[in-house]
């Protein structure tokens, strides 16, 4: 995991953390800082099954 | 044989990626125009199937530039319409059409998620020039705090895939213009690096974006594939080399068979 991305996303404000950080041309919409650090942190959250998808496929990428 | 100096742009815009971000691969479109191609410019509700099979059938473009949502079976159009696709398309859609015969002669630019799987290979069966597309999801990182086209991040992330087909529309050989392309996406990885040691003290959001930037810079570079006459081009882990594919079109077989030049199958 990059350890170094996740401790800038503990370090944002909740107001910096819930706007758009990742888009992609799968139609999933966008993927938060808060939604990567859910992933990041194990935190079970409900999505899309495309927005699952994505946010998976950018913290796979992460590892 | 199709039109030379046709070059056929395609992009939709009806949701926040496509309408916000796709704005940011105008500039191949400006740079075909730029250096003499006949431009057929197919945007926002211009950019639906009918329109784009009868701009192939009328101009016959020899350059075809696609972006949209998409899998691996399916590149879509305004309003999320199917309009190349093979079986057995998204889960989501509906309205199949199967027209990737009008691809047959063209290089074809597919800016979408995951085409590059399946349909990529498609279109270069049935005829294809050359195809060029993402193997996986096509990121992206954005800061809503600038203009996409003023967003460092988000630019970053569609300088190389413009970069590429610059290089084809001015000529470059597809393996060349591969190359290249990992190339430009190594410079701005690298960039991002510089940033973040240049800045160890920034921001907790621009940092987060840096490293995510150079993450995603690096998937976005490995997804990325290139087929052609006598090629399938995929970058390395390392982001600097290619696998050129011996390309062997045995009578009898059903389809193409590829071989890495290595002797490994595909």
């Amino acid at each position: 995991m990059d350890n170094k991305l996740l401790e800038q996303l503990k370090r944002m404000s909740p107001e910096e953390r819930s706007r758009p950080m990742v888009q992609s041309l799968g139609g999933a919409g966008s993927v938060t800082a808060e939604d990567l650090l859910n992933e990041l942190q194990g935190k079970a959250v409900e999505h899309s099954d495309k927005k699952k998808k994505l946010i998976q496929a950018v913290v796979k990428k992460l590892a | 044989m199709a039109d030379s100096s046709v070059f056929l742009y395609v992009k939709p815009d009806y949701d926040e990626a496509s309408i916000v971000y796709l704005k940011l691969t105008e500039p191949v479109r400006d740079y075909a125009q730029s250096i003499g191609y006949t431009v057929i410019d197919l945007e926002a509700n211009d950019a639906m199937p009918y329109n784009i099979y009868n701009a192939i059938t009328q101009y016959d473009p020899a350059y075809v530039f696609l972006s949209g949502h998409g899998c691996e079976t399916l590149i879509t159009a305004q309003n999320y319409e199917d309009v190349f696709w093979i079986k057995p398309g998204c889960e989501d859609h509906t309205q199949h059409t199967d027209m990737i015969s009008a691809l047959s002669g063209r290089t074809t630019f597919l800016m979408s998620c995951y085409c590059g799987q399946d349909l990529a290979p498609a279109i270069f069966n049935a005829g294809g020039e050359n195809v060029v597309g993402w193997t996986d999801e096509y990121t992206w990182v954005v800061d809503t705090d600038y203009e996409p086209i003023d967003d460092p991040f988000a630019l970053s992330f569609f300088d190389a895939p413009n970069y590429y087909m610059s290089l084809i529309l001015d000529g470059v050989d597809i393996s060349q213009a591969f190359k290249q392309t990992v190339d430009r996406y190594n410079i701005l990885i690298a960039s991002w690096s510089k940033w973040i040691k240049d800045n160890p003290n920034g921001n907790a959001s621009d940092l987060a974006r840096s490293h995510l930037s150079i993450s995603l810079l690096a998937h976005d570079r490995d997804v990325m594939m290139a087929i052609g006459q006598g090629y399938r081009l995929e970058s390395t882990s390392t982001g600097t080399g290619i696998n050129p594919i011996i390309l062997l079109a045995g009578a009898g077989l059903m389809g193409s068979l590829y071989m890495q030049v290595s002797g490994k199958e595909e």
